[in-house]
């Protein structure tokens, strides 16, 4: 299997072979939830995230979002394993950067607003039913803009998303599941599938 | 002093881990309250207040790791909580499991949140509001 991104690159698959093998019990059950369609649809992933069809987040829209690649609303198995392969504990770490600036990028601008800041801080308050002032957002927002955008202009560039994860490595380890590392163990079940081939796309 | 993005990484939609617990019961797996309290009068406070509730503290620069058996005896039971400055003077606690059963997890929140009313910050908007509304938060 050698899938190609959307920018014409060839990535080299980082999981193995076995790993790729439990990682399709894991879908099949995902995407087998709601829809016995072979897709994961958002619903059945509001329900793998949160057991709960209805949860709407604004975070696992944009995760689902980075996932479907080819924009059709599904995911479907290749999606699934090129996307997961990204959060690998031995991926690229540049390519993890690569990724959280295109989550946080939510208009896909090429740079985080402050706007986008604010609307995702204002998410994760309401998530964990935190109410803080609009003052206290503004100055958790002052403080995050003068450490992230150097050259002051209101958002974060690439280069200074890439520099501002180097000093502050935390806030990479939500690109990381140590899971894909032992998913053969997590999925003892796992009986070797010859139809595999067939659907990995 | 915590950035914006360190808040957001706390959310469970950026959680993945959970795609892998096949498990069917939905419980909030993080949980977190404010307080305007010093942080060392935060951390004494949970130090004492675990205590009362037979747990084993373990900390080191403002986390927090509680440990006990769950109401059976059978299994271990452990929470993780970590202080952080929000805003100058104003603090979140993030509150996690990190063994044992979820809805005892929850059942310990619930009873933990009761115990640490002096220290937990509720803006006034919301204790304006009723009653219900206090309940479903800490």
């Amino acid at each position: 299997m050698d899938p190609v991104d959307s920018r014409g690159k060839s990535n080299n698959l980082t999981i193995s072979v076995s790993e790729v093998e439990a990682l399709f019990e894991l879908f099949k059950s995902i995407s087998g939830s709601v829809i016995d369609d072979g897709l994961i649809n958002k619903e059945e992933f509001q329900l793998a995230l949160f057991k709960n069809t209805r949860k709407e987040n604004l975070f696992a829209n944009r995760i689902f979002d980075l996932f479907d690649v080819k924009k059709r609303g599904v995911i479907d198995f290749g999606d699934f394993v090129r996307a997961l392969n990204v959060f690998h504990p031995n991926f690229p770490v540049e390519e993890k950067i690569d990724f959280s600036f295109k989550l946080y990028d939510m208009d896909g601008t090429g740079f985080i607003e402050r706007k986008e800041v604010k609307q995702m801080l204002i998410a994760l308050l309401g998530e964990s039913e935190m109410r803080l002032s609009d003052e206290i957002v503004e100055t958790i927002l002052d403080k995050t803009f003068s450490d992230a955008d150097t050259n002051q202009d209101g958002k974060i560039d690439r280069t200074e998303w890439e520099n501002f994860v180097s000093r502050n490595p935390s806030l990479l380890k939500i690109m990381t599941l140590s899971y894909l590392k032992d998913i053969t163990t997590t999925f003892p079940s796992f009986v070797f599938h010859s139809e595999v081939d067939d659907i990995v796309t | 002093m915590m950035n914006a993005f360190e808040m957001i990484t706390l959310s469970q939609g950026l959680n993945l881990s959970s795609l892998f617990d096949r498990q069917q019961e939905y419980v909030k797996r993080q949980t977190r309250f404010v307080s305007r309290k010093p942080a060392k009068t935060i951390a004494a406070t949970i130090e004492v207040v675990a205590d009362s509730m037979g747990l084993k503290v373990h900390s080191q620069n403002y986390k927090l790791r509680l440990e006990g058996v769950s109401s059976n005896k059978m299994s271990p039971f452990a929470v993780v909580l970590e202080i952080f400055e929000v805003a100058p003077a104003l603090f979140m606690v993030d509150v996690r499991k990190v063994a044992g059963d979820s809805l005892e997890y929850h059942r310990f929140y619930k009873n933990l949140c009761s115990k640490l009313e002096s220290i937990i910050w509720r803006p006034i908007e919301v204790s304006a509001k009723s009653a219900l509304l206090r309940t479903t938060t800490c």
